[in-house]
């Protein structure tokens, strides 16, 4: 191995420990509009901004016990004081986008899963693998939607849930209830 | 966030409505994610149907997973379950139909692996911090011989706790995919744990464990059955939320065991009997069950089949 080839190899090596390659997977459900009607059927939403101070923050950080990472919070109200609130929270190493519905007591009315992230150490590539349903009437049309990819392992908790949920429930009760 | 494109563009041929009916339903689909049964649960149907009736579809299926949640939780003091858990050693306790097909099969299970799967290993999992303490009397030595079901009526021979959490996911699973209507497509897939409906020519990838800062691994399976259900890997004892209902103790799982079965729920409980003791084999086959290993390079071998 000449000296090239030998600092070319290092290079690579370190890189990818360095940066090991990995991929996120992003599975897509509902629409923004589709959870609104979900949640809130027919009843009128207003687009509403709300952003937090520095001190509201730290107050619904200590409350909820879960520290509060975005300032501003995009949400939709209706004429009765309920909320449709859109949230992120942090899976296993992504964020998860959510759709928050509260009824005008603070209380959890539903909640959707608009975008599922998880990262994957590589991506299924194999064609040959894939290409032998090909032409089968009910693969092909669950093919259909891309987003469709079944993965099975030790079940994942959705505790982080929880922890928006609370972070949330005490925001609406210090700030949006005011709002 | 981009809206979806919806498959209709592509037309798909569907029986013909018989007579001189309308002309089928356009193509459509819609994919669905709530937090439920303490994990992510995504539904998945696609068919000939405008998107507003797979969407009341989905929503009524997840109606159904919240009932079973709320009937069979340990977490929660207020579960019917908890409620037998505190009284049925005083006295018997009629339990609701999905209660009772559950236990049903539970026990089975139990008499079929000889107390391999054991749905009364609670107090482990309690001093492991996997379930929560309510506080009642256990009895360390009770098992699920100490259960008597009959017509409806639970009694426990002495006092103890049944923590349906390896078997109830898998029947929520069952019993959603049952309200969809036969003519649909539809995935269910609770944390991990998939009923299809069709099956035959799916795939499934099997999440193997991390490698150090890389993601898990996936691996591509072919369906082997309408459902599949995979446990572990548990490297650490105190990790691990599976106990070997002779020892008492938690099991280290080395690999991932993933448990293709006839239904949801019986793919949720075999899962646990091949990671207990990889050498049951007969167990699983005579139910229909077939099992995968995969290790942490992704690499996976069939389990005593074949």
């Amino acid at each position: 191995m000449d000296r090239r080839t030998f600092f070319g190899s290092t290079l690579a090596f370190v890189a990818s420990l360095l940066f090991p390659k990995r991929f996120v997977l992003a599975e897509t459900f509902l629409t923004i509009e589709e959870a609104q009607q979900v949640l809130w059927g027919d009843t009128p939403l207003e687009a509403i901004t709300v952003t937090l101070t520095d001190e509201q923050r730290k107050t619904i950080a200590k409350a909820s016990k879960v520290r509060v990472r975005n300032k501003t919070i995009k949400a939709w109200r209706t004429p009765e004081g309920g909320w449709f609130i859109l949230d992120q929270v942090i899976g296993k190493h992504e964020n998860i986008d959510l759709a928050i519905a509260l009824t005008h007591e603070g209380k959890v009315k539903g909640i959707e899963v608009l975008t599922y992230r998880e990262t994957y150490g590589h991506e299924i590539r194999n064609e040959a693998w894939r290409a032998q349903f090909h032409g089968k009437d009910h693969t092909e049309r669950l093919r259909l939607d891309k987003e469709i990819r079944n993965i099975s392992g030790a079940t994942l908790s959705c505790r982080h849930v929880t922890d928006g949920i609370n972070r949330l429930t005490q925001t609406w009760q210090l700030v949006l209830q005011k709002v | 966030m981009p809206f979806r494109q919806p498959p209709s563009s592509r037309p798909v041929p569907t029986p013909a409505a018989k007579g001189q009916g309308a002309p089928p339903a356009p193509f459509h689909s819609v994919s669905q994610c709530r937090p439920a049964l303490g994990t992510y649960v995504k539904i998945s149907i696609v068919g000939s149907a405008t998107k507003a009736e797979l969407l009341s579809h989905s929503i009524e299926a997840f109606e159904v997973i919240d009932h079973i949640e709320k009937t069979m939780s340990f977490h929660d003091r207020d579960s019917e379950l908890s409620r037998v858990n505190r009284i049925a050693s005083r006295q018997p306790v009629t339990v609701s139909r999905e209660l009772a097909e559950v236990l049903d099969t539970a026990l089975e299970l139990s008499w079929l692996s000889a107390g391999l799967f054991d749905v009364t290993v609670a107090p482990r999992l309690i001093a492991d911090g996997h379930l929560p303490d309510h506080g009642q009397p256990i009895d360390f030595d009770a098992t699920w011989e100490d259960i008597r079901l009959r017509d409806g009526l639970v009694h426990f021979a002495k006092p103890l706790a049944i923590d349906l959490g390896g078997i109830a996911k898998g029947y929520a699973v069952d019993r959603a995919l049952a309200t969809i209507p036969s003519h649909l497509d539809v995935v269910i897939n609770a944390g991990g744990d998939i009923g299809m409906r069709p099956w035959r020519g799916q795939s499934v990838a099997i999440r193997a464990p991390s490698q150090g800062r890389r993601g898990p691994a996936l691996t591509e399976v072919a369906m082997r059955a309408p459902a599949v259900a995979t446990s572990g890997p548990f490297e650490r004892r105190e990790q691990s939320p599976i106990v070997c209902a002779k020892c008492r103790n938690a099991i280290v799982v080395p690999h991932t065991v993933s448990m293709f079965a006839p239904s949801c729920m019986l793919a949720d409980a075999l899962t646990k009997v091949a990671a207990i003791c990889p050498e049951a084999n007969t167990i699983w086959q005579d139910l229909g069950g077939i099992a995968l290993l995969t290790d942490q390079k992704g690499r996976s071998a069939w389990l005593g089949s074949d």
